[in-house]
């Protein structure tokens, strides 16, 4: 009774105009009254929740010596280590998981290993679009080792030279690749970067430093706008709203600058460079055309040993493999792509040359495959690390923004 | 994952369900950052931005697979840039497309390097990084967020050059830090739009960010007329929206929770304030 009084007390003083029927109600039928009001307020228990709750691995990255594979989770915000050589049809069990709001992982995407200081290199896409670094036995809310501010906005792909010391990312939003010591940390400038109109640059993905032949190589998408070189993020307030750092009045007001614009669609390409490119660099070779098949590249890996280009070309749902010195349409010399190979949209990439073996991640399988290094054709992996039980569908969803309904059909429409 | 893609789900899609279709494929010229999507009910299309590619496309409403766009506005004359949003009139066939400081509406017809049909831009029209946007065709407004003054920015649908807006939702009372996605409701002359807290995307706390309803009439610092908020709304960093007047149900998508939830409309409007 003194529950019930308590609540009538409550509604009274609510600034609501609430409904003396609800209130007579509450008195009359305690608990039942309590559900009702736990509806009020908008606390609204959704009817319908569509939602993956595994996770999906982005990229890959292997250290054979260590045994220790890492593939990064873009569902779920997660950073995870796997035994390389598991060999199981069931849900893999992780070495180590690192997720949560210490961490700082979020929509992390691109996966690089430094295998001589142990440490696994990260990058998030997007609110914290840093790159993140972790030892290897990290596990749980855990803060990284050091962390990177590499951009506003937009990073993607991470690849480490440890020959030089270095480590390289591409950025997005800006059609940039930044360089920076391996050790670079929190606001440390980069070392170089390519970018701008003669670059080739565009809505750049899949990055790698061959040390050996001391090139740099680019994957491409379709979409390109104009970026000058050492232009930043335009809309980089919008990564301080995300951060919670924004201020109204505390950013001067951008001027109006209606122009005319310069976006267009390209040939998705691989553009190499000069391992010490810098500013607006003219790649020393474009694997781009027809011939080529590239279509929505992703992870690329150089395989110095073989002379080989690999690339995860989610577009066809297949690994392509080129020669390392493959220069405009050129077709690759093999490629493993065919129902039997569990290839879906391929995203992540590694060539472990010590064990002769390429991985590839299909996060819409939530898995990852490795086949031998020389396979082609409609080959089938050798083992699959899953990070669900086999047939889960996936609904794809990833950093969403928009949402639409088609009464027509009664659908709901989800761009990424 | 974030691949570039369209997934489109039955309406009573529930848990973890793969899409009954998909929009994908390097003929789609789909980039993997469009923030908004529209459907064009009277031409049975849909619309999206392709914000790298500086392109608004235009898909069949049925597309499906690797389906080339029916039509795309791109070019120099469009004056597109940043333009990761939209918004679409099917009552007089036009879309809405903000940059960082201006709204440029076109034709739903238009195709290719056309020049908007016009441009509401300047310093009267206070328009600072929109961020979300939605428009009404019977009531005759156009709604924007905006980031400074925080808030709902609500011109005519017809305005053109540099006008002041008609109303501004802004203020502590709207509990606004920023929004993101918009919806009207043009029979209850309901704005709904979707609220994110402060840092949100960092802390990931639910019972935080919000979805608002407001009347379109309202001007100034405004509560919202009713709220989705709270604990078990399961939202953390809810970005669009969308309703299913038939149904009486809202969509509501979560940036954080990579997922989309579905609401009574019935229930949220238990709440109503005013």
């Amino acid at each position: 009774m003194t529950v019930l009084l308590l609540f009538v007390v409550i509604a009274s003083t609510m600034r609501t105009r609430f409904p003396k029927i609800f209130t007579a109600l509450l008195i009359l039928s305690g608990p039942a009254a309590l559900l009702v009001f736990s509806q009020l307020g908008g606390n609204v228990v959704p009817l319908r929740h569509v939602h993956d709750p595994y996770p999906v691995f982005t990229d890959i990255a292997v250290d054979p010596d260590a045994n220790v594979l890492a593939v990064t989770d873009e569902n779920l915000f997660s950073l995870r280590t796997y035994d390389r050589d598991l060999s199981s049809n069931l849900v893999a069990d992780p070495r180590t998981v690192v997720t949560g709001t210490k961490t700082g992982v979020d929509f992390i995407c691109g996966v690089a290993l430094d295998s001589l200081n142990r440490q696994i290199f990260a990058a998030n896409n997007d609110t914290d679009s840093d790159v993140v670094v972790f030892n290897y036995d990290a596990q749980g809310n855990v803060p990284p080792v050091r962390s990177l501010r590499t951009a506003s906005a937009g990073t993607w792909g991470v690849a480490l030279d440890l020959t030089n010391n270095e480590v390289a990312v591409t950025v997005q939003h800006i059609n940039k690749v930044e360089v920076y010591r391996r050790e670079a940390k929190d606001d440390d400038k980069p070392l170089r970067i390519i970018q701008g109109q003669e670059t080739g640059l565009s809505d750049p993905h899949g990055i790698f430093v061959d040390a050996r032949n001391n090139e740099l190589f680019v994957a491409n998408h379709d979409s390109y706008h104009e970026v000058l070189t050492g232009e930043s993020e335009r809309n980089a307030d919008a990564a301080t709203i995300a951060r919670g750092t924004f201020e109204p009045g505390a950013q001067p007001r951008a001027t109006l600058n209606l122009r005319p614009s310069k976006g267009k669609f390209v040939d998705p390409a691989i553009t190499i460079y000069a391992r010490n490119a810098q500013g607006n660099a003219i790649p020393r070779r474009v694997i781009r055309g027809p011939k080529t098949e590239l279509s929505l590249p992703m992870k690329i890996f150089v395989d110095t040993v073989h002379n080989e280009l690999f690339v995860a070309n989610s577009g066809t749902n297949s690994i392509l493999v080129f020669s390392r010195t493959a220069n405009g349409d050129a077709a690759p010399i093999r490629k493993i792509q065919g129902p039997g190979s569990g290839l879906r949209k391929p995203v992540g990439l590694f060539v472990d040359t010590k064990n002769d073996e390429v991985w590839a991640t299909n996060p819409e399988e939530h898995s990852a495959t490795v086949y031998r290094r020389t396979a082609q054709g409609n080959a089938a992996p050798l083992r699959t690390l899953r990070g669900a039980p086999q047939g889960t569908p996936a609904t794809g969803i990833g950093n969403p923004g928009g949402i639409a309904y088609d009464p027509l059909r009664e659908q709901i429409l989800v761009p990424n | 994952m974030a691949n570039p893609r369209i997934a489109v789900f039955a309406r009573l899609a529930n848990g973890n369900v793969a899409p009954v279709r998909v929009i994908e494929g390097g003929r789609t010229r789909l980039s993997r950052t469009s923030h908004a999507i529209a459907f064009d009910e009277k031409r049975d299309e849909i619309a999206v931005p392709n914000p790298f590619a500086e392109a608004v496309l235009f898909f069949r409403g049925a597309a499906s697979g690797d389906e080339a766009p029916v039509r795309t506005i791109q070019g120099p004359r469009t004056l597109l840039e940043d333009n990761d949003e939209l918004a679409l009139d099917s009552v007089h066939g036009e879309v809405i497309v903000p940059t960082r400081q201006a709204l440029l509406v076109f034709s739903t017809q238009a195709n290719g390097d056309v020049a908007p049909l016009r441009i509401i831009a300047g310093p009267k029209t206070m328009i600072e990084r929109a961020r979300g946007i939605a428009v009404d065709p019977v009531n005759n407004i156009i709604a924007v967020g905006n980031r400074d003054p925080q808030g709902i920015l609500i011109f005519n649908r017809t305005d053109e050059g540099d006008v002041a807006p008609k109303a501004i939702i802004s203020g502590p009372k709207t509990g606004i830090y920023t929004t993101k996605g918009f919806t009207i409701n043009p029979e209850r002359k309901e704005l709904i739009a979707t609220v994110e807290a402060r840092a949100v995307q960092v802390t990931r706390n639910l019972d935080e960010s919000f979805v608002g309803i407001w009347n379109i009439t309202d001007n100034g610092d405004v509560a919202p007329k009713a709220i989705i908020k709270g604990r078990d709304t399961l939202l953390i960093a809810p970005r669009g929206a969308a309703l299913d007047l038939r149904h009486q149900e809202i969509f509501v998508i979560d940036k954080v929770q990579n997922s989309f939830f579905a609401y009574s409309w019935e229930k949220i409007m238990e709440g109503l304030r005013r």
